[in-house]
C-alpha cells in the first residue's frame, strides 16, 4: 500500500524547486521534508569524524602510550620514574640509565649472539624457504600435496610442547649451548613457504615458459625473475622472522644450559633481579632490545603493504 | 631454414584428449598460420613445437632433428607470447640480452647485438626503461627483439597481436611479414582470426577439435574448402551452405554423385539483372530479403529461401535493395559440392590433382 502513494512525492518536489527558478510560479519555500535530511546528515557527519578521533586517540593510546612510558623512563632518574603523580616527560637527555644496563650484564656478548642466531636464522630460512616454495609453486612431482599439507601442519604444533625432546635431542646430539642449536628448528618456516609459495604461484606461467626459450636454468629463473618479483613477500616473511628470533626468550632460556649462546631477551630481565628498584635501568635495556627491531621496520615498511596488496604483473 | 615436422603427435591431459594424433608439416621458411576456434588445440600444438608440452604420444622433429629430449632453450626457436612474457624485474635491454646471456654469448657481442636488433624494430630511445614504461606497442616490440636477437630459425608466436588495438595490429601485421620476408626464418602463427590467417600466412592450418581440416594456402583455402567447416570458417560472412535441392532442382540436377550439401560464398550471388537474361549455367531463384547489413562499401543482405533456408548475399552496389522479395542468381561454377560427410567433392573439371581427405 505504502509503496503505491509513496512514490510520487519526490518528483512533485523536484519539479516544484525546478519551476521557481524560471518565474513562472511563486519560490515554494524549502519544505520540511527537504531541510531535515540535510542538517541530519550533516550533525551524522560530524559525529562520525568526533568518533573516529576519539577512537584514533585511544588506539594510539593502548598502542604507543606503554612505548612512551619505556622511552620516558628510559631517560628519567629512578626517583622521577617513581614520584608520585607520575611525571610525564623529562626535563634532560640523561644516558647513563643505558651505560648502567651495558656495565650490569654482559650486554655485548648477549647482543653479539642475539645478532648470530637471529642472522643464522634469516639466512638459513632463506636457503630453504626459496627453493622449497617454488618447488611446491612450481614443479609437479608425486606426493606434492601431501607434502606441502606437512609443512602447513608444521605450523600447528606448539614450540611448547616439544621444547623438551627436542632439548633431549640436543644433548645427545651434542649440540646444547651452540648457536645452531637456537638457529635449526626455526629454518624450515612452515609459514614462509606458504607464503612465498603463493608469491611465486602468481608469477605468470608464460614468464617462465619465455625464460626457459631463453635457455634459462632454474637457478636463473629464480634469482633472475621470481627473487626480485616476490622482493616484497621475502622482506616480510625476513621481518617476521626478525622480530621474532630477536624477541624469543623462551627457546634460548630453555635449550641452553650456560650464558654461552644465550641472546639478549634472556639478558634483560637480569637487569630487573640485580636491582629490585631499578625500572630506568629496566627499560632502557628494553629500548636497546627493540631499536633494531624499529630500524629495520621502517627500512621494510614500504615492502611489507606491498607484499600484502601485490596484484601480480601486469 | 627449418622444416618442422610432427609425425602421430597426440596430446591428452588426464583422460581429456586435447590432439588425437596430428601429422603436420611446416615448411622451411613459411609463414605458417595455425588457425581454428578457441580450444581446437592450435596453441598446444605451438607449445610442443616450443618444447612447453610433452606430447603424449608421437614426435616432432625441427631441422630434421628429433627434439623430444631437447629442451626448449636448446630447439633454436624463439616465442612470443600473447601477453608478451615481459620480465618486468629487467630493463628492455636486459630483457633483450636474456637469451644470449645465458647462451654465454660473450658480453661484447651481446651488447652489439642488443643495440642492432633495438634499432631495427625501434627501441633505442627505451632500452634503459623498465618495462612498464612502456607502451602496448612498444612491448610488443620488445617481445619480438628478444625472439629476434636470438636469430632461430624458428618463430613460433602465440597470438601475439590479439592485445594490440585493431590500428595497431594492422600496422603490426605488416611488419610482421616484412620480417618474414627479411629473415627467411619458419614462422609458425596461431590466431583464431580468420583475416589474420588470410593476410598473413603463405600456408594455413586449419584446426578443429584437435584435427587438422586443410592445410593449404590463403588462396585455395577460400576457392576449395575441403569441408563444409572450413567452407564456413573462412570468409565473412561465412559461405552459405544449404541442401543440394535448395536452389531447385535444376542445380540438384547438377550436383555430382553424392553430394548431400551446396555451397556457395555470399559475394557469388547477384541479383538478377532485367537486361542479362540468365545464360546456361546460371539458375535463377526467387528469395526474400528480411534483413539488411550496410558495412559501408559493402551489403550484406540475409535472405529466406524457398525452403525455409537462410543465406547471406554480399553486394557491393551502392543503393541497398528494399526487403522484400527478389530474384538472384547463381553459377553452377560457383558451387562447392559437399557429400552426406560434409567433404568436398572433387570437381571433375580438375582431375589428376590429389586430395587429402582429413575426416572430420
Amino acid at each position: 500500500m505504502t509503496t503505491t502513494i509513496a512514490p510520487p512525492a519526490p518528483p512533485a518536489s523536484a519539479k516544484n524547486s525546478r519551476q521557481s527558478g524560471d518565474g513562472n510560479s511563486p519560490p515554494s519555500p524549502p519544505t520540511l521534508r527537504g531541510v531535515t535530511p540535510r542538517v541530519g546528515a550533516t550533525l551524522w557527519k560530524v559525529v562520525r569524524v568526533i568518533a573516529r578521533i576519539v577512537i584514533s586517540l585511544a588506539l594510539v593510546l593502548v598502542f604507543a602510550g606503554p612505548f612512551y612510558w619505556m622511552v620516558l623512563t628510559a631517560f628519567q632518574t629512578a626517583s622521577e620514574a617513581l614520584s608520585i603523580p607520575p611525571q610525564f616527560w623529562v626535563d634532560s637527555l640523561r644516558w647513563d640509565n643505558f651505560v648502567a644496563a651495558f656495565d650490569r650484564v654482559n650486554f655485548g656478548h648477549f647482543a653479539l649472539n642475539s645478532a648470530i642466531v637471529t642472522g643464522g636464522t634469516l639466512l638459513g630460512q632463506f636457503l630453504i624457504i626459496v627453493p622449497a616454495a617454488y618447488a611446491f609453486a612450481r614443479f609437479q612431482f608425486k606426493g606434492r600435496d601431501v607434502l606441502f599439507g606437512v609443512v602447513l601442519a608444521t605450523m600447528m604444533i606448539p614450540g611448547q610442547l616439544i621444547f623438551l625432546p627436542v632439548f633431549a635431542m640436543y644433548a645427545k646430539m651434542g649440540l646444547l649451548n651452540t648457536h645452531l642449536s637456537l638457529i635449526l628448528p626455526f629454518i624450515a618456516s612452515g609459514f614462509g613457504i606458504f607464503l612465498l609459495r603463493q608469491t611465486f604461484m602468481r608469477v605468470p606461467d608464460s614468464l617462465i615458459e619465455a625464460a626457459r626459450l631463453d635457455h634459462a636454468s632454474e637457478f636463473t629463473i629464480i634469482r633472475r625473475i621470481m627473487l626480485p618479483l616476490a622482493k616484497p613477500t621475502i622482506v616480510t616473511i625476513g621481518l617476521i622472522t626478525f622480530i621474532g628470533t630477536w624477541n624469543n626468550y623462551f627457546f634460548p632460556l630453555v635449550w641452553t644450559t650456560t650464558d654461552a649462546v644465550r641472546t639478549l631477551p634472556v639478558a634483560i630481565p637480569r637487569l630487573e633481579a640485580l636491582d629490585e628498584i631499578a625500572p630506568t635501568i629496566v627499560m632502557a635495556g628494553n629500548m636497546l632490545l627493540v631499536v633494531p627491531i624499529l630500524i629495520v621496520f621502517l627500512l621494510a615498511r614500504r615492502h611489507i603493504i606491498s607484499a600484502f596488496t601485490y596484484t601480480g604483473v601486469k | 631454414m627449418s622444416q618442422i615436422e610432427l609425425r602421430n603427435v597426440g596430446k591428452s591431459y588426464g583422460d581429456k584428449e586435447i590432439i588425437p594424433s596430428l601429422d603436420l608439416t611446416i615448411e622451411a621458411g613459411s609463414f605458417s598460420v595455425l588457425v581454428g576456434p578457441s580450444g581446437c588445440g592450435k596453441s598446444t600444438t605451438l607449445r610442443m613445437i616450443a618444447g612447453l608440452e610433452k606430447p603424449t604420444t608421437g614426435t616432432i622433429s625441427i631441422g630434421g632433428q628429433t627434439v623430444d629430449d631437447v629442451a626448449p632453450g636448446r630447439r633454436g626457436v624463439a616465442m612470443v607470447f600473447q601477453n608478451y612474457a615481459i620480465y618486468p624485474t629487467m630493463t628492455v635491454e636486459e630483457n633483450i640480452e636474456f637469451g644470449l646471456r645465458n647462451n654465454k654469448v660473450p658480453k661484447l657481442e651481446r651488447r652489439e647485438l642488443v643495440h642492432e636488433i633495438a634499432e631495427t624494430v625501434g627501441l633505442t630511445p627505451h632500452l634503459r626503461k623498465n618495462p612498464d614504461a612502456l607502451s602496448g606497442g612498444e612491448r610488443q616490440r620488445v617481445a619480438l627483439a628478444r625472439a629476434m636477437v636470438k636469430k632461430p630459425a624458428v618463430f613460433l608466436m602465440d597470438e601475439p597481436l590479439s592485445n594490440l588495438d585493431a590500428k595497431l595490429r594492422q600496422h603490426m601485421r605488416i611488419e610482421l611479414i616484412e620480417l618474414h620476408e627479411r629473415l627467411g626464418a619458419t614462422f609458425v602463427y596461431v590466431t583464431h582470426d580468420q583475416v589474420e590467417a588470410m593476410s598473413m600466412g603463405t600456408s594455413i592450418v586449419l584446426m578443429d577439435s584437435g584435427r587438422i581440416q586443410q592445410q593449404s594456402a590463403p588462396t585455395e583455402l577460400y576457392a576449395k574448402p575441403q569441408n563444409v567447416f572450413t567452407s564456413r570458417f573462412i570468409g565473412t560472412p561465412p559461405m552459405n551452405v544449404v541442401p543440394i535441392d535448395a536452389f531447385g532442382a535444376d542445380v540438384a540436377a547438377d550436383a555430382p554423385a553424392g553430394a548431400e550439401w551446396l555451397g556457395v560464398r555470399p559475394e557469388r550471388l547477384t541479383f538478377a539483372d532485367a537486361s542479362r537474361p540468365a545464360v546456361p549455367g546460371e539458375t535463377e531463384l526467387t528469395v526474400t530479403i528480411i534483413a539488411l547489413e550496410n558495412l559501408g562499401a559493402e551489403l550484406v543482405y540475409r535472405a529466406a529461401m524457398p525452403d525455409g533456408s537462410r543465406i547471406a548475399i554480399k553486394r557491393f552496389d551502392e543503393i541497398a535493395r528494399p526487403l522484400g522479395d527478389t530474384l538472384v542468381r547463381v553459377e553452377t561454377n560457383d558451387i562447392h559440392w559437399f557429400d552426406a560427410n560434409e567433404e568436398r567433392i572433387a570437381e571433375p573439371a580438375i582431375s589428376g590433382q590429389v586430395r587429402e581427405v582429413v575426416t572430420a
